[in-house]
């Protein structure tokens, strides 16, 4: 279904935010600064890896959809 | 209080704010850029099924013309000379009908499977709403609270561990801190005493009403469609207060009326009554009223004047319709906010030109989300009654300023006057996105504009409050 190119976007934006929060992570020690990663940031990896492997499944899925259905018009 | 967090690389910080503002927008951008490819490719997938049926519409139809060829050539029977039938050879029409029933049969094939692709495809878009919606849910949670936190962080700020809101304590204000500050100023007194109360109803479904003697009444609103009523409810059972329904004459006339008030016996005293007006003008506002009105008994018509309602309609020796303009629509003015900012994202205003502090009108800031969430006035230790007497606090304190009373006099005179002034000019402003004449919340200040925005709509009173602006170029 061509998602490919947001979900390609997506996903340098996500490494663009990762190495930011890593980098700054090493310059952080104390309990705040690793709560406000745990709160707001370690959260994110698992719902955005989710929602990009639904959204890659569902592009999948049209794909061949629309393959077997442009087939069967064409018989 | 923990000490203060060593920010080791503020300008790290700064880049990473940036990053995870452009990771939410480039996301919730992605997010309606998918569905709507998928809205687009399902709606050409589907228009497709009428190809399918009209395929087998025109078989049908061949398949009955095939039927009616072999009938017609099965009947062709003559009959020799003597007097034998002789059977027509129909062995073409025989193959032509079994090839069109062939056809027929795979054109219903080709439409059930097609129907199953479809469906697979349905059940697959809904295992993708799941994950869709928590990420998204996600994305607008990051987009508000971690650049607000380190907003803190950047500008040094204390512990969020233990965060409390902008410098200002109402009642529960530390007894060392007041009398310290009581002592520098020459006074010693309860503040708290003397501060005042304000008897204004939250549009809340449950709330409390304190009498003029103090005592807590539990209340309720119930809205529906076209009508609020509002309930006492009481140790045996619920009275009903007020019944007001909403006329809208035309789209941008509304008019609230209150078709009945009814003060409970078991409440029968002073101040009820007018609370219960005053709830019903509340409901009027947020709902958007031009105008409320209610029909009055002679007896009643000064009570409604000493509220600023007009008359009209007057029946000599019934009574009168008396109405109050409601002169600001602030539903009006949040839809146009809204519209304003619906093509704006964050990283719009990254270098965006910063215009300084402006008082501005609460009523067109976009309202923040959060306030729809129950804990929300209670964030930070407070109530929202503790945010209302913010603002009335901080619209007293301007009025004397205009009298010209120096800040020092007016803290001299009343503390939490000046206090309240403190709050909106202190080390934490309101930050704003402005578009148009529009604002957004960028940082902080969400429950100071939420507190402007619902004192206005208990009192009908617009207290504009200072924020720091930065506008998109």
């Amino acid at each position: 279904m061509s998602l490919q190119r947001n979900i390609e976007e997506l996903k340098q934006q996500f490494e663009i935010l990762k190495n930011q929060a890593s980098s700054t992570e090493e310059l952080w020690n104390d309990q705040v600064q690793k709560r406000f990663y745990q709160e707001h940031i370690e959260h994110i990896p698992h719902e955005f890896n989710q929602f990009l492997d639904a959204a890659s499944k569902l592009d999948t899925l049209f794909d061949e959809a629309e393959q077997k259905i442009e087939n069967l018009i064409n018989q | 209080m923990a000490g203060k967090v060593n920010i080791r690389d503020v300008e790290s910080l700064r880049r990473l704010r940036t990053s995870i503002a452009q990771f939410s927008d480039s996301s919730i951008d992605a997010i309606y850029a998918i569905d709507s490819q998928i809205e687009k490719k399902l709606s050409h997938l589907k228009s497709l099924e009428s190809r399918f049926q009209k395929s087998i519409e025109n078989l049908e139809t061949k398949l009955a013309g095939a039927n009616r060829s072999l009938a017609l050539c099965e009947s062709d029977i003559s009959y020799d000379e003597d007097g034998y039938p002789v059977y027509p050879d129909c062995s073409f029409e025989i193959s032509f009908r079994s090839s069109c029933l062939q056809e027929l049969r795979n054109a219903n094939n080709r439409f059930e499977f097609y129907q199953q692709q479809m469906a697979k495809l349905d059940m697959a878009i809904q295992s993708y709403q799941p994950p869709k919606t928590r990420f998204k849910q996600v994305l607008e949670f990051t987009k508000a609270a971690p650049a607000t936190i380190l907003k803190q962080l950047i500008d040094g700020a204390e512990d969020y561990l233990s965060t409390e809101p902008p410098s200002f304590h109402f009642g529960n204000r530390e007894p060392q801190q007041l009398h310290d500050k009581a002592n520098a100023n020459g006074i010693i007194r309860d503040y708290s005493s003397q501060r005042s109360h304000l008897r204004v109803t939250s549009l809340a479904a449950n709330y409390l009403f304190k009498n003029k003697a103090g005592i807590g009444q539990n209340f309720q609103n119930e809205f529906s469609k076209s009508s609020a009523s509002t309930w006492f409810l009481g140790e045996t059972g619920k009275d009903l207060c007020s019944v007001v329904k909403f006329n809208q004459s035309d789209s941008s006339n509304i008019v609230g009326t209150i078709s009945d008030i009814n003060v409970p016996p078991s409440l029968n005293e002073e101040g009820v009554g007018r609370h219960i007006v005053l709830n019903a003008e509340s409901i009027c506002r947020a709902n958007g009223c031009n105008e409320i009105s209610v029909w009055s008994s002679d007896e009643n018509i000064s009570f409604f004047q000493g509220l600023g309602y007009q008359i009209r309609a007057e029946v000599k020796g019934s009574g009168a319709e008396v109405y109050k303009p409601l002169e600001v629509n602030y539903l009006q003015l949040q839809g146009d906010a809204k519209a304003d900012f619906s093509t704006i994202s964050n990283s719009d205003f990254i270098k965006g030109q910063d215009l300084g502090i402006q008082e501005v009108n609460p009523l067109k800031i976009i309202c923040p989300d959060e306030v729809k969430d129950e804990n929300f006035w209670n964030q930070h230790g407070l109530d929202q009654n503790k945010y209302l007497e913010l603002i009335n606090l901080y619209d007293r304190c301007q009025n004397l300023l205009d009298k010209g009373k120096s800040l020092d006099e007016i803290r001299t005179e009343d503390y939490w006057v000046a206090n309240a002034h403190d709050v909106f000019h202190g080390s934490e402003p309101i930050c704003l996105q402005k578009v148009g004449d529009s604002y957004r919340i960028d940082i902080g200040g969400r429950h100071r504009v939420a507190a402007a925005q619902l004192y206005y709509l208990k009192t009908g009173k617009t207290i504009k409050v200072p924020c720091k602006v930065v506008s998109i170029i």
